[in-house]
């Protein structure tokens, strides 16, 4: 369990997280969102002590965590940079961190069991890919069994395999009763993943609540409609009050009615319909939109509802690969 | 997409692995002997010891006594045989210096010091083991062969009937001095490592340290306290501790090893409170 009350880090002249409050609760994964630059791996710092807060405190189970008498079992971090020495194995890697805490030997064979680098375990983790570092830096977050894990961008160079095998440990762990706390600047890999977000722009919190009252926020946009009888279609939506445009594909977007009413008047006037979509705001949109203004890297005259920046578009197409 | 089952009634009760010192002892020895750098830089300095602790000698023991500049007949023509076959650890302190900063500084620059302080998080436990699994290995590791070079190299020199015994005067503090500097000197790195977090820094100016430095106070005028600050500069109080043969301008054995332990201690300190303090 994670408490944050009022943090505050300021480097320099630059305001890094300003006033960040929240809490993450046991059982269930909390997804933590923000463009990059926003402040999620430097709170991510301040809650295991490496980065010291300007202002405010951040509690893991109830203590600072330079107080906990079993740091390993009290908070598994895989964070954003590297943490590991380039020269050194994974498995030598894991056994020194396992001896800081007596954890036996046979716990650091199950963890690298358990992440699939059974096969790298002696060689040089400088020599990693990308994915093979994100599983030996997951390996050494569930050394010690901890109550609570902390995953910064954890899917980051995974492989589609990868990135299922990810998702479902998150649920596994967050089931077994942990806090699970995850970042991520991918609002569709949260969609999947959290139950609960925790979202900050230009370091400030900007929602703490679940993600569907996230995704509510933003209100349908209107009802994709399908039909072979287009002039009778028109008509119908046009007498029924609502407007309807093409969309280029054969389909047509109507406003201002919802999908039951237009079902009906479509019945009513014996008009068959080959498609009915209530088009909802996705959680990408919803962010979007409660975020703009605040981020970091924004292009000049880049207008709030435009199309998220690249990275975005390759990991939903990685997504639509694992799925 | 995401499960909307509330809050899971399970109570997680985690296994408590508490953090102990000798956990972190055992962790930082791991540490030490699974990085190739390290191993190497210690058989660098190992072989730097004995290499020379043979050769010196050998080359040095080949001239006639004339040539040496000392009287004909005299203890191996005027030189310390001691400090002879022991000139090699003037060399394995620049690679100490060096090792002791890389222990700590490549735990910086690749980033390993996160995984070490959130393994740890009061950070000073980890520092101290670092220190006491250093010193240890340097002080059996070079001790064995710094004694190895002094046997050696006493042994080539007895063929002239010019080599030392340990049991002579001065002699057996003279070769224990080599292996405490040596130690000193890769802890005075350490804590140099440990503020200035980055290993190309830190090496240069640890040996500018033991080296430039030096020759540039040569130049110090009188009036200026010349003499005073000589004696008392870090490389040069140890001067007196490590020969057999006493150079009257410099501190005595144990003035010397006091002066050299504070400078260390110092470095110590700062890396301590740099670790602890800064955010890494």
């Amino acid at each position: 369990m994670i408490e944050a009350v009022g943090l505050r880090k300021v480097y320099g002249s630059k305001v890094a997280v300003e006033d960040l409050s929240f809490t993450v609760r046991p059982g269930i994964v909390t997804g933590f969102l923000g463009p990059n630059g926003s402040g999620k791996s430097t709170t991510m710092r301040m809650v295991v002590g490496l980065d010291r807060p300007t202002a405010g405190r951040v509690l893991v189970d109830g203590k600072p965590f330079a107080q906990a008498v079993a740091p390993l079992s009290t908070i598994g971090a895989l964070l954003d940079a590297k943490a590991v020495h380039t020269g050194r194995s994974a498995f030598r890697h894991l056994q020194a961190m396992a001896a800081t805490a007596g954890i036996p030997k046979s716990r650091v064979e199950e963890v690298v069991d358990l992440v699939g680098l059974r096969e790298v375990a002696r060689k040089r983790a400088g020599g990693f890919s990308l994915g093979m570092g994100q599983r030996l830096g997951i390996a050494s977050a569930l050394l010690g069994d901890p109550s609570t894990v902390m995953f910064d961008e954890p899917v980051n160079g995974l492989d589609p395999d990868g990135i299922l095998w990810i998702r479902h440990l998150m649920k596994d762990l967050a089931r077994e009763g942990r806090a699970v706390f995850v970042s991520s600047h991918l609002m569709s890999e949260m969609a999947l993943t959290a139950e609960h977000l925790v979202v900050i722009g230009r370091g400030r919190l900007i929602a703490d609540e679940s993600v569907q009252s996230f995704i509510d926020r933003v209100h349908p946009r209107g009802v994709t409609v399908r039909s072979p009888q287009v002039q009778q279609l028109t008509d119908v939506v046009r007498g029924a009050g609502g407007s309807i445009t093409p969309t280029g594909d054969g389909a047509f977007e109507v406003v201002g009615l919802t999908a039951e009413q237009i079902g009906d008047a479509a019945r009513d006037a014996g008009v068959a319909l080959h498609e009915l979509t209530t088009v909802r705001a996705s959680l990408e949109e919803a962010f979007m939109e409660l975020t703009a203004g605040s981020l970091e890297y924004q292009a000049q005259g880049t207008g709030p509802a435009v199309a998220p920046p690249a990275p975005n578009q390759l990991s939903r197409t990685a997504e639509e690969v694992a799925r | 997409m995401s499960a909307t089952t509330s809050p899971a009634p399970v109570q997680f009760r985690p296994t408590e692995h508490r953090v102990t010192f000798g956990g972190l002892l055992r962790s930082e020895w791991i540490k030490f002997w699974s990085v190739r750098s390290v191993v190497v830089t210690m058989a660098a300095a190992f072989v730097a010891i004995v290499g020379f602790g043979i050769l010196l000698p050998f080359a040095v023991g080949s001239q006639p006594a004339a040539e040496r500049g000392g009287p004909p007949g005299g203890p191996s023509g005027g030189l310390d045989p001691t400090a002879l076959s022991l000139q090699g650890a003037q060399l394995a302190s620049l690679i100490v210096a060096a090792l002791g900063v890389i222990v700590i500084a490549g735990e910086f620059s690749t980033g390993m010091v996160r995984t070490s302080f959130v393994s740890a998080p009061r950070r000073l436990g980890v520092l101290a083991a670092k220190a006491i699994v250093l010193a240890v290995t340097v002080a059996v590791v070079l001790g064995v062969a710094v004694f190895l070079a002094f046997f050696i190299g006493q042994a080539v020199l007895d063929r002239n009937g010019t080599g030392a015994s340990l049991s002579d005067d001065g002699v057996l503090r003279a070769v224990l001095g080599n292996v405490l500097v040596l130690v000193g000197i890769a802890l005075a790195g350490l804590g140099l490592g440990a503020l200035m977090r980055n290993s190309a820094g830190a090496i240069c100016t640890i040996l500018a340290a033991l080296f430039v430095l030096p020759l540039l106070l040569l130049a110090l005028p009188e009036s200026w306290g010349g003499p005073t600050i000589r004696e008392y500069y870090f490389a040069n109080t140890t001067t007196n501790s490590i020969a057999v043969q006493q150079q009257s301008e410099y501190l005595g054995v144990g003035a010397g090893f006091a002066v050299f332990a504070v400078w260390v201690a110092v470095l110590l300190a700062l890396g301590a409170i740099s670790a602890k303090t800064r955010d890494v």
